[in-house]
């Protein structure tokens, strides 16, 4: 009977932040429902979905990155990056023109991620630095290749992406891929290697660990989930645009952060986070409703971020 | 005799050109408990980071089983079968009690991923089989440091290690569990494993030791059977110096006035009730307690490190008010921190930087400025009067010895011209030289008048050097006791909670 | 022996803040190899010129990072102090003082809130700080509806303009003796001593009396009061006001900060590798784009040489270990 007790009480103190964070998407989409009828219905639902997944995608990555207690600050210039690239090599005459396009840019995700990892581990590097430096890079790369926004992508592709399956296909891409990283997170002795060197590297490292390659895997996952929000954006806006990851990296931050991941690693969920993305962007979609204009975002993104941490902050304290 | 499962031979390191091993012998026996014995910095540490693969060595050779291997990484000693249990402890806060204790060992199902069933289930027969229990779901965070202490051992107990190294495993534990984890020594060594085991504490060697190896300033000493020896023999071999005089005599003696007084002293996390107490001048005031007994709180508070909801302090007579470490410092009290590493220096930050860092207004020029001269002759100053073993005050203070950093932190504190002076373990971690030149200087504090209140679980220490003692007991003060009375019997039996019963008894009788 | 002597000297180099010089030294040389006359007086007067915005809003940089910390709001609050900069003086000397006034008191109030977020809400600084800089971002958006007016006093244009003096332009004058406040400050009083002992272990300074707290507070104060003093000269540089005029001050002040030696974990480095830092980072840009680069390969030229030099360093110190 004590036992059990016990048990129940972990359980709740383990997913109490879970339930905050879903109970308030769940509030805020009630709220925002009475402005808009159309908000529960298929339809929509699908769409915000649609509008959502580059920004789930890379905040996915952005979470792996942080459950190590890191951070990257670049995965928004890889999203223009491979966005550049991918519309860059489509060749939207052949039939199959879309698949080297998508797999180059899922490589060059790949790369780098796998980059940053590279300087953070054998460099030694802070991530902050790197990913600092790895952004101007990126950016610079995705100028390099396309210095202004257009190009064209494979119109079956796009269907496909946007579209496919009855309109599903997004939703089922999504569902697939946040099954993965939590399966990766919180099921694999990969995931339990990612929380402790998150939470004490040195103890990670003395219990034999390969603190490196798992901290450098999860850097070259959030790559390649970058790459996809890069490709899924090329198909969404049938062109590539090398600004287009802009505000990438900081909304994943924000996403993650308002998910209830720790900052200094370790604490996370990414079902917390995708929550974190649905909040902003209903946030966003809503301002856009009642006609805000798009400068009041930025206020409303900095103040969430911040109330989410300060909210995270004065629980630890009580 | 039993089969040789470890020898390391000719052992070498150096650091940044200082030699910390130098042709080192080392060598085990299946099934036996080896001390390995030695001043700070002998070396012993080193060492066995070399076998646990923290560390690679410059010279010489390494024999497993017979066969001779290299260790490059923690994986390839775990994977020979040693496992070290570290004075850091190993552990991630923020996971659970069994997630901590299977790390990179989890038990997994058909598809790779961990089996969180069969993880509670190893857990729990681990924690029956050597009689540790904690609540595997808690959170190491959660958990006071003997428990922690406990998770960590039985962390490396389930890797089925061959040869198991502790690394003074007892320094934070209360004497019951050093009696379970002696029992579970024994219980090991009787299963085939080999221990080896680091102590500065005399009565453990004794207790628990078979053969003893000595290594002085990374110099192989010498290997004996530990019942062929005595106290004073081993000192001798550590030292060349035996135990006698350790505790220097009193320079002056107590007088009837109060230097310090501290009243009604709580905090508001409950880990402080009600403490009072007072420091005469002359006087050295012990404070001793089982591990976690509100000790280090008490005296963070009186240096306002800690939070305290009630309570007043008054030095000689005059109400102290301090709201944070620097008033406290205005107010002439000086706190010599238990956590050296942590809380008394700025590691990567100069001898010089660091003796001057609390009482940096005193040298000024013009009001604005630091006058370096000034510095440069208060910091020689400070090393010739604590003869701190210095080659150049600009050098980072973490590459001293335990000592003489400790002695860094002490000069730091004696800058401020304190009136009161709070050490808090002023010996953890030094050697026996160094051990006696605080000493020394505690007394010669007294004598100047100086309160001296000093916080200890050495209780030889507390009772060599102590005037009166102040035993705390769950954030309280279980009793504080004079002459006779400081004895380590008394001490213990108010430290568990039992003394004040049978006081009161004895005064009625 | 003499190797061991070249080793202590290589540690020295890796350890102080000379090895920057050199390398400043070196690109100096490698620009003028490859672009005679780049070292021709005018030019490297204008160099200095350019270099005195980013060097004045690393002067915060450093401090915060000198304490552990970072200070990722600047390109945005160098962009509002610009943009209030530019409306109010609107081309009249008479009101340079109001402007200034206003554009300190703006940074003063960014890092007072820098401030809390870091010490009382125990806030990240790096994403404290990038949240406050979104924040003021959409601040100065509104406030210009996109669209920032007014110009700059011509006392000011002359100022921030060519050779002042005959010599070097005023600005330079401004940076240098900031500079050499900044470089006493940190050296030579126990509010420098007090940054370092921050920025190398929190709780042993507490311990050593020091108020963390204030200290942290402060350097986030200074931070963003040096950023709006860097903006609202850049007014005097552009002219007018421009929304992206800020925007690459973050990694360029951040590059110049550790390039000049000092350790983004901190307690280690301080304003001198700083100063140098800055006039590298402008030299780069400046000869990428005389010889051409367009701004793709500036950008990329710029992420690599900060990642090689941090790299560079790194492994020196790792050495010497």
């Amino acid at each position: 009977m004590m036992k059990r007790q016990g048990l129940d009480k972990h359980f709740w103190r383990k997913n109490s932040q879970l339930v905050i964070i879903y109970a308030f998407l769940i509030l805020l989409m009630v709220f925002v429902s009475f402005f808009s009828d159309s908000f529960f219905t298929e339809r929509n639902l699908l769409n915000q979905v649609l509008s959502a997944f580059p920004l789930l995608m890379v905040a996915l990555g952005q979470t792996l990155v942080i459950l190590t207690g890191g951070i990257d600050l670049s995965l928004g210039p890889i999203v223009s990056f491979t966005n550049v690239l991918c519309v860059t090599l489509m060749n939207t005459e052949s039939g199959l023109g879309w698949v080297p396009a998508v797999l180059a840019a899922l490589a060059a995700g790949l790369v780098c991620g796998a980059f940053n990892g590279l300087m953070i581990t054998k460099g030694r590097l802070a991530p902050i630095i790197v990913t600092l430096a790895t952004t101007a890079i990126y950016e610079g790369g995705a100028l390099f290749i396309m210095d202004k926004p257009g190009g064209s992508v494979h119109s079956a592709f796009r269907r496909f992406m946007t579209r496919g399956l009855e309109g599903y296909f997004p939703l089922l891409l999504f569902l697939l891929l946040l099954f993965a990283v939590r399966v990766i997170t919180n099921r694999s002795a990969y995931g339990k290697a990612l929380r402790a060197l998150g939470g004490n590297e040195n103890a990670a490292y003395s219990t034999g660990i390969k603190v490196e390659r798992v901290k450098f895997a999860a850097y070259a996952m959030a790559g390649v989930l970058a790459a996809v929000a890069g490709i899924f954006l090329s198909a969404r806006m049938n062109s590539g645009d090398a600004t287009v990851g802009k505000n990438f990296s900081m909304n994943a931050i924000t996403a993650t952060v308002v998910g209830g991941t720790a900052m200094t690693g370790a604490v996370g969920d990414p079902l917390g986070t995708i929550a974190g993305v649905f909040i902003i962007t209903i946030i966003n979609n809503m301002l856009n409703l009642f006609g805000v204009s798009s400068f009041y975002q930025y206020i409303c993104q900095g103040v969430i971020l911040i109330a989410a941490l300060s909210l995270s902050a004065l629980r630890k304290r009580k | 005799m039993s089969k040789e499962i470890l020898k390391m031979e000719n052992i070498s390191k150096a650091f940044s050109g200082v030699q910390a091993l130098n042709h080192v012998n080392f060598s085990c026996e299946k099934g036996e408990v080896h001390v390995l014995a030695g001043e700070n910095g002998a070396g012993k540490s080193t060492i066995l980071k070399i076998l646990a693969g923290l560390y690679r060595a410059d010279a010489g050779e390494i024999f497993w089983q017979g066969k001779r291997v290299t260790i490059k990484n923690p994986q390839q000693s775990q994977k020979l079968g040693i496992a070290m249990v570290f004075q850091e402890l190993t552990l991630v806060a923020q996971m659970t009690v069994e997630e901590n204790v299977y790390l990179n060992a989890e038990p997994r199902d058909k598809f790779g991923l961990v089996d969180r069933k069969a993880l509670r289930r190893n857990v729990l027969a681990a924690m029956d089989q050597y009689g540790i229990h904690v609540d595997p779901a808690m959170l190491v965070g959660e958990l006071s440091v003997a428990q922690q202490q406990m998770t960590e051992i039985l962390k490396i107990l389930v890797r089925e290690p061959e040869l198991i190294i502790l690394d003074e495993p007892t320094s934070a534990l209360a004497k019951q569990e050093v009696e379970r984890l002696y029992a579970i020594i024994r219980n090991l060594t009787a299963m085939g494993k080999t221990i080896i085991f680091i102590s500065h504490r005399m009565e453990e060697i004794f207790a628990i030791g078979d053969r003893v190896t000595v290594l002085k300033d990374g110099n192989y000493v010498g290997t004996r059977l530990i019942r062929e020896m005595d106290e004073d023999a081993l000192i001798r071999m550590m030292i060349g110096r035996s135990l006698e005089g350790t505790f220097p005599q009193k320079q002056a003696p107590v007088c009837g006035e109060t230097v310090f007084e501290a009243k009604h002293l709580a905090s508001p996390d409950g880990k402080l009730k009600d403490i009072s107490f007072t420091v005469k001048k002359g006087e050295i005031l012990g404070v001793a307690g089982l591990q976690g007994h509100g000790q280090s709180e008490l005296l963070n508070a009186l240096s306002a490190l800690y939070p305290l909801s009630s309570g007043e302090v008054f030095l000689k007579g005059r109400k102290l008010k301090a709201r944070n470490a620097g008033q406290a410092i205005k107010n002439g009290v000086a706190l010599v921190p238990a956590d050296r590493k942590n809380q008394g220096l700025l590691l990567e930050l100069s001898i010089r930087h660091n003796t001057a860092i609390s009482s940096l207004g005193k040298r000024m020029n013009g009001g604005v400025f630091i006058d370096s001269r000034k510095e440069k002759a208060f910091v020689k100053d400070t090393i010739d009067k604590l003869s701190i073993k210095v080659g150049n005050m600009e050098h980072p203070v973490h590459s001293l010895s335990g000592g003489n950093q400790q002695k860094v932190v002490l000069g730091k504190e004696l800058a401020i011209d304190p009136q009161v002076i709070l050490f808090d373990e002023p010996t953890r971690g030094i050697d026996v030289e160094a051990k006696r030149e605080f000493y020394v200087i505690m007394q010669r504090l007294a004598a100047e008048g100086v309160a001296v209140i000093m916080n200890s679980s050495d209780l030889m220490e507390v009772i060599g050097m102590s005037d009166r003692v102040l035993v705390m007991y769950e954030g309280g003060v279980s009793g504080i006791l004079e002459k006779e009375d400081i004895n380590e019997e008394t001490i213990m039996r108010y430290a568990m909670g039992v003394g004040q019963k049978q006081a009161q008894a004895g005064d009625g009788q | 022996m003499k190797s061991k002597s070249l080793h202590a000297f290589k540690v020295k180099l890796a350890t102080s803040q000379l090895m920057v010089y050199i390398i400043l030294a070196a690109v100096l040389l490698i620009a003028q190899i490859a672009s005679p006359g780049y070292l021709q007086f005018n030019h490297v007067a204008g160099i200095l010129r350019l270099s005195s915005f980013l060097g004045i809003a690393a002067i915060g940089q450093t401090f915060a990072i000198l304490t552990g910390g970072i200070d990722l709001s600047i390109a945005n609050v160098i962009t509002f102090a610009n943009v209030i900069g530019a409306q109010v003086m609107s081309g009249n000397d008479a009101s340079i003082p109001m402007a200034l006034l206003l554009v300190v008191c703006m940074g003063l109030v960014v890092g007072i809130v820098n401030g809390f977020g870091v010490k009382f809400l125990k806030i990240p600084p790096f994403i404290m700080t990038l949240g406050v800089g979104t924040i003021i971002q959409g601040i100065f958006l509104i406030y210009t509806k996109g669209a920032p007016k007014g110009n700059a006093a011509p006392a000011l244009r002359q100022m921030c303009g060519q050779s002042l003096f005959g010599v070097v332009s005023g600005i330079v004058i401004v940076w240098l003796v900031l500079a050499a406040a900044a470089i006493v400050l940190l050296r030579k009083t126990p509010y420098g001593r007090k940054i370092y002992a921050v920025g190398i272990s929190e709780q042993a300074a507490s311990f050593s009396g020091i108020n963390t707290g204030a200290i942290t507070f402060s350097v986030y104060i200074l931070s963003a009061a040096f950023a709006a003093l860097a903006g609202f000269f850049l007014v005097g540089y552009t002219g007018t006001s421009f929304l992206d005029v800020g925007t690459s001050y973050n990694t360029s002040s951040i590059a110049a900060v550790v390039i000049g030696g000092t350790a983004i974990t901190g307690g280690k480095g301080g304003y001198v590798g700083t100063l140098a830092g800055a006039v590298i980072m402008t030299v780069l840009n400046d000869f990428l784009t005389i010889v051409n680069i367009p701004e793709a390969g500036r950008q990329i030229a710029q992420g690599v040489i900060i990642l090689a030099l941090v790299l560079a360093y790194s492994r020196t110190k790792k050495n010497s270990q």
